[in-house]
């Protein structure tokens, strides 16, 4: 095993052994729970069924696994995906330097550029692997509660977006729309990594993040800044909704994939430059 | 052949200076104290020996390598502990040491068995840190800093917080590196009997600038210091620093000879003059005496 294998595998283990970690795949369990329970109601279950049927679509045909699955992966994700990439991301260097783990490391003659270099790999994994997380559970909780799969249904009014595949199809979609979920969702990481490197508390970083995209999400949203909209992250985050689309827009997906990486390595550059030139002390 | 060089080396936080063109050669072999009261820029030093902290100005070199131009080269031979060693808690002793060493040097298992034994932990090595004494932390911290096999150790602060068992162990272990395994040994302190117990070579630091450094011998013997009774003290003072005898009053009254002075010509003169010499006698100075005479020194000279 090569010396950076072994220091991306104590990364994750460092990353995984910690038990605030495993808080957002628990909170994402249970909001999915609370989501699906909520789907359940008559009113959403009346509305949805009224929209299929002015379509020619059979209601219990579609009002199952994959589509109940990408609902609950929209609202689960919207309320806590964010925070918890965040709070992965902004704890990673923020938390090694305020508890002293990193002048421990830093002892040691690896240079600090690839050190953060490991780190942000870990917490692109990390990233990953939550959203697939995600992904999978909602898919997996919808099947039970409706007993099958079903055909996959998929209604955003803000992106004009009215789709409708059957299984296997709808299968096909949905795991590759998680992917892309997962690659929109390493901005936020990224982001969270650059406020990390500076000189602040870990829940600073998180804060932080959070906050550019919340302001960043209402700017996005507001008709005054329509004609812009594309220099926004948000407009760029949500592409992995688009892939839905029959035909898929696949030259908006790329520009949106190469805004958020570019964007994503600048963060990261930023990030590196300045943890590479600050002092690090008790 | 000097293990760590600095020269004039500043370095100010947010314009505040913490060090001060300092200069200092640790020999090899030595156990170098670097004393002084918290916040006298002790662990700045350090810390910019490590490469952490950079300097504004000078240079650092550690085993002949530029720390900041050439740091695996000079740091691959170090180790080091800090004040209040901090490990992952949820991690056994081991992982945390197998952590610290994959960053650059992957430790064998019977290598890290042999370094735990060294430091006395081997009962406790698999248990996860969070239940650890502080005691037992810095045994560990130690492990880490030992098992590069390094030809240098730097500890800051070792002792802090450990209690009077604990302090002994620390100060047998470090001796014991010292003349068993020929470490050389950078550590800063506050604690002067730790100091005098410890080091070689002292280096005493007074906000953020060098006051001091030397061996033992330099220590004793730069100022030469004696008691003297005498009728009419004051005027004999007058007498004595007119003849350029004498440098001055030293810590609870003793005077410091000048250079080219001894205590028989002082005799000799006060006796010419009539004065009543009932006593003169030689004394060393204690640390502490010593250390309060520079600390005295260097804020006359800085007020003046």
């Amino acid at each position: 095993m090569t010396l950076f294998t072994r220091q991306l595998r104590h990364e994750l283990f460092k990353l995984f052994a910690r038990k605030r970690s495993y808080i957002g795949f628990g909170a994402f369990l249970v909001v999915q729970l609370a989501i699906l329970l909520l789907l359940q109601l008559p009113k959403p279950k009346r509305e949805m069924g009224k929209l299929l049927e002015e379509n020619g679509l059979v209601f219990e045909q579609y009002y199952a696994g994959l589509t109940l699955g990408v609902a609950m992966i929209v609202f689960t994700f919207m309320l806590l995906g964010a925070l918890y990439v965040a709070l992965v991301g902004g704890d990673i260097i923020a938390k090694e330097v305020e508890e002293g783990t990193m002048r421990m490391i830093l002892c040691r003659p690896i240079s600090r550029l690839r050190l953060l270099v490991v780190k942000m790999i870990a917490v692109m994994i990390y990233t990953f692997s939550l959203v697939f997380f995600l992904g999978l559970s909602a898919l997996i909780l919808a099947t039970i509660y409706k007993g099958g799969l079903g055909k996959l249904f998929v209604f955003v009014p803000e992106l004009q977006l009215f789709v409708a595949y059957d299984t296997t199809e709808g299968l096909w979609r949905y795991g590759r729309a998680i992917f892309f979920l997962a690659i929109s969702t390493q901005l936020i990481a990224a982001l969270a990594f650059m406020f990390s490197c500076f000189k602040m508390k870990p829940a600073a970083a998180t804060i932080l993040t959070l906050s550019v995209f919340f302001v960043d999400f209402i700017l996005t949203n507001m008709p005054y800044f329509r004609s812009i909209q594309h220099w926004f992250i948000s407009h760029h985050t949500r592409f992995w909704v688009n892939t839905f689309q029959e035909p898929t827009p696949w030259p908006n997906v790329a520009i949106s994939i190469a805004y958020l990486t570019a964007l994503g390595f600048t963060f990261w550059v930023v990030g590196a430059l300045r943890f590479c030139t600050r002092d690090l002390k008790s | 052949m000097s293990m760590i060089e600095l020269h004039g080396v500043s370095k100010a936080f947010r314009r505040r200076p913490a060090v001060e063109n300092l200069s200092l050669d640790v020999p090899r072999g030595s156990i170098f104290g670097l004393l002084g009261h918290n916040g006298a820029g002790k662990s700045t030093t350090l810390g910019m020996v490590l490469g952490q902290v950079f300097p504004d100005t000078g240079e650092l070199r550690v085993h002949g390598f530029d720390v900041f131009k050439r740091r695996s080269e000079a740091l691959a031979k170090v180790g080091a502990i800090f004040e209040t060693p901090v490990f992952y808690d949820y991690l056994s002793g081991r992982h945390n040491l197998n952590i610290f060493c994959d960053y650059t040097a992957p430790a064998t298992r019977d290598r890290i068995d042999e370094v735990v034994e060294l430091v006395n932990l081997t009962e406790r090595i698999d248990h996860p840190v969070g239940n650890y004494s502080h005691g037992m932390r810095q045994r560990l911290a130690l492990a880490q800093a030992l098992l590069p096999d390094p030809e240098t150790l730097i500890l800051d602060e070792p002792s802090d917080g450990l209690d009077p068992q604990g302090i002994a162990d620390m100060r047998n272990l470090v001796l014991r590196l010292n003349r068993e395994y020929g470490l050389t040994i950078l550590f800063s302190s506050h604690l002067l009997p730790e100091v005098q117990q410890l080091c070689t070579n002292l280096g005493v630091m007074h906000r953020g600038r060098l006051v001091f450094a030397g061996d033992w011998a330099d220590a004793g013997g730069c100022h030469r210091y004696f008691e003297l009774d005498v009728d009419r003290r004051d005027e004999a003072i007058v007498l004595l620093q007119e003849s350029r005898l004498i440098e001055g009053i030293a810590v609870d009254g003793k005077l410091t000879l000048a250079q080219s002075a001894d205590t028989a010509a002082i005799n000799r003169l006060l006796v010419e003059r009539g004065f009543a010499v009932t006593g003169i006698a030689p004394v060393k100075l204690s640390l502490e005496d010593f250390y309060l005479q520079l600390v005295q020194r260097a804020e006359g000279n800085g007020s003046a």
